[in-house]
């Protein structure tokens, strides 16, 4: 996970942004870039339907606010991660309500269609998805944000600390709390091997 | 942290494997992009400047290290805005209509509607930095505005006087006694009370607003919304216009039908259309004439004091073709901006009607959302967003009452009496400090008496002329349309 940013990239992002000041369509190179990303991002914690829309209104969020990305403070790509976390951030009882079906959902119903990981995973995962579900469920929303950051948008711990606008120790110490509870949740079952009990 | 590079991140693994989805589909990719391509050629149509926040104006990319450009003129002009200018201590509001009578039969049955209803533009329709004087409005700004042919069924409404009466307020639950100490008893119906004040007026609006519909199969905005911009010359004022309609579909049932799968979010749809632009008034159009009579100008990148335009916009005077598609706010369930934040028709139909209880939850809200407030600076939170729920968000008769009773008990607006509004309309003004990036602004808010909607939010900053004569840059945005509706969308 937690890919090292790619600098050169991230000047070539900033420099996007400022072009658009004056140059509106330099930011649909952002959109192509980022868009796929930003959507399974939102996808993973709302759902693909939901995810459609939202992550196309990061990106027109994005867009209005382009003249207030501050190079300094952070690369393009977290920052738009910050918003879409933001705008997550109104759905939180969407999300809620989600966890709580998958919570209680028979193994796999939850899953999209036409998700490619291997059946073997999907049904250790899914015997497991339960007892997950129920554990995020529980977390505070700083934490489950910390989370999803991390497994599902692989941001560094930086990036994370970027998007959410906390201090990089933030991310450490919570992400260390989400995993022992989430650990505690699963009963101590290595989730990829066992969890013929979840 | 240490465990990041230490054995395989189990737990995350999982959460990977049960959250993870594939990426979007080509359709979702598809239609994203033209959301974004369209609020583009939006920005480019409109001129529509992102003003910049506080971080923007510290943004400073590679060798160049200037400040990114600044739309909005800012008490920066130092002296321009004091009273010292020369300038402050004209009359007051030489907003004279000039367009009052024989009009009634155009009057939409309820003047005054409409609802600007941009994500990003909306909140701040009005520009920051503005100066604090109304007076100096040159000659007739309004009426020469309304009177300006760039008509796209732009109905005009009466002139014919409202009068306010202050007996709804008097008689308001809320706030018995609508008069300070002091003051003389409300009653009076002939001319003295042609100034009522402030409070006066937003409680008598909170009650005339009840009798607006509470349901209908959609809600409707039509606003126009227009810039006062300095010519790039900076020889004479340039007034440009757009519209902008707004169908968003209600629910069946009205608003108290449960609701779980979200509304049928595609139907909503908009349209609208750039009016054009021209001098704003016959002395502007003398020092228009004298410049050749330009149909288009061309701004250029440093446009910090020409109003609010874009850097490097072209401002055409031609008005523009019609537009119109498939509205989305946002996502399915959004339907404004409350305290900066995106919000849906759940979260409005939720909001208590009470004044006392909205109050609290508002200022619950602006804490979480926006920062711990304080004093007069949560204050002008408040007023902000008790002004979102009055002109931009789709809330029930009830709820917009309960946010005027919250204006009306919140210091800093003045009584400014009727004043003709920007499409010529008489309403109520109340002006009102804004203070944004610790700068002060003024601003005016013309409500209809009648209806208890906002008519217009306006706002003005002195600017120089070339000549070294003072001029107004500044923008309004009026509301033609706003409520509930069992009309439909043209298409």
């Amino acid at each position: 996970m937690a890919a090292p940013p790619d600098a050169p990239v991230a000047a070539d992002d900033a420099a996007l942004v400022e072009r658009s000041w004056h140059d509106p369509e330099s930011f649909a190179v952002l959109y192509d870039r980022y868009f796929a990303e930003i959507h399974r991002y939102v996808a993973g914690r709302l759902g693909t339907h939901l995810a459609d829309d939202l992550a196309a209104e990061t990106f027109l969020v994005a867009f209005r606010k382009r003249r207030t990305f501050d190079p300094d403070r952070g690369a393009v790509r977290p920052w738009l991660y910050g918003i879409a976390t933001n705008l997550l951030a109104d759905h939180r009882r969407r999300e809620t309500r989600g966890l709580e079906a998958l919570r209680r959902a028979p193994a796999g119903e939850a899953f999209d269609g036409g998700h490619e990981d291997s059946v073997a995973t999907r049904v250790t995962a899914a015997s497991v998805q339960g007892r997950l579900a129920a554990a995020i469920r529980r977390l505070s929303a700083g934490d489950r944000d910390v989370l999803f950051l991390v497994a599902l948008a692989d941001l560094s711990y930086q990036e994370v600390a970027q998007t959410l606008g906390i201090p990089f120790g933030t991310v450490g110490s919570r992400l260390n709390r989400v995993r022992r509870k989430l650990r505690s949740g699963l009963g101590g079952v290595n989730p990829m091997i066992g969890g013929s009990d979840g | 942290m240490d465990e990041r590079n230490g054995h395989p991140a189990d737990e995350l693994d999982a959460v990977r494997a049960v959250f993870s989805r594939p990426g979007p589909s080509p359709e979702a990719v598809a239609s994203g992009r033209a959301r974004l391509l369209a609020e583009m050629a939006e920005t480019a149509r409109t001129g529509e400047v992102t003003v910049p926040t506080p971080a923007a104006r510290t943004h400073a990319l590679g060798p160049d290290p200037s400040p990114g450009p600044d739309p909005s003129p800012g008490p920066r002009s130092g002296p321009n805005f004091g009273p010292n200018s020369g300038t402050g201590s004209r009359p007051r509001l030489q907003l004279v209509s000039g367009t009052s009578s024989g009009t009634g039969s155009g009057l939409n049955s309820r003047p005054g509607r409409g609802l600007l209803f941009g994500v990003g533009s909306g909140r701040r329709a009005v520009a920051r930095g503005r100066a604090r004087w109304w007076g100096q409005v040159r000659g007739g700004l309004a009426g020469v505005a309304a009177a300006c042919a760039l008509a796209l069924a732009l109905t005009l409404p009466s002139g014919s006087p409202i009068h306010l009466s202050p007996g709804p307020a008097a008689s308001d639950p809320a706030r018995p006694g609508p008069d300070g100490p002091g003051r003389d008893g409300p009653g009076r119906d002939g001319a003295g009370s042609e100034r009522p004040d402030a409070r006066q007026v937003l409680l008598a609006a909170a009650t005339a607003t009840t009798a607006e519909p509470s349901a209908g199969a959609y809600w409707r905005t039509r606003v126009v919304t227009g810039q006062y911009l300095l010519s790039p010359d900076r020889r004479y004022v340039i007034l440009r216009r757009s519209t902008r309609e707004t169908w968003l579909a209600g629910r069946d049932g009205g608003r108290d039908g449960g609701r779980d799968g979200g509304r049928e979010g595609g139907r909503d749809r908009w349209s609208g259309r750039y009016l054009g632009a021209g001098p704003a008034t016959p002395r502007d159009e003398a020092a228009w004439r004298a410049a050749g009579s330009p149909s288009a100008w061309r701004y250029p990148a440093d446009v910090a004091g020409l109003g609010r335009v874009a850097p490097e916009a072209l401002v055409e005077a031609a008005p523009g073709a019609p537009a119109s598609g498939p509205h989305r706010v946002g996502w399915r369930d959004a339907d404004g901006i409350l305290t900066k934040q995106l919000t849906g028709w759940t979260a409005l139909d939720g909001l208590p009607d009470d004044p006392a209880r909205l109050r609290a939850y508002l200022v619950s809200r602006i804490a979480r959302e926006n920062g711990a407030y304080v004093g007069r600076e949560m204050e002008a939170e408040l007023r902000e967003t008790c002004m979102e729920i009055i002109s931009r968000l789709p809330v029930s008769p009830e709820l917009r009452a309960a946010a005027y009773r919250i204006l009306a008990s919140l210091p800093g607006m003045t009584a400014q009496g009727e004043v003709t509004d920007p499409l010529g309309r008489t309403g109520q003004a109340l002006t009102y400090q804004v203070v944004e990036d610790g700068r002060p602004s003024d601003e005016r808010l013309v409500i209809d008496p009648a209806s208890g909607l906002p008519l217009a939010v306006e706002s003005r900053s002195a600017a120089r002329l070339a000549d070294g004569g003072d001029a107004q840059v500044g923008s309004f945005t009026a509301y033609q349309e706003i409520g509930w509706t069992d009309d439909r969308p043209a298409d």
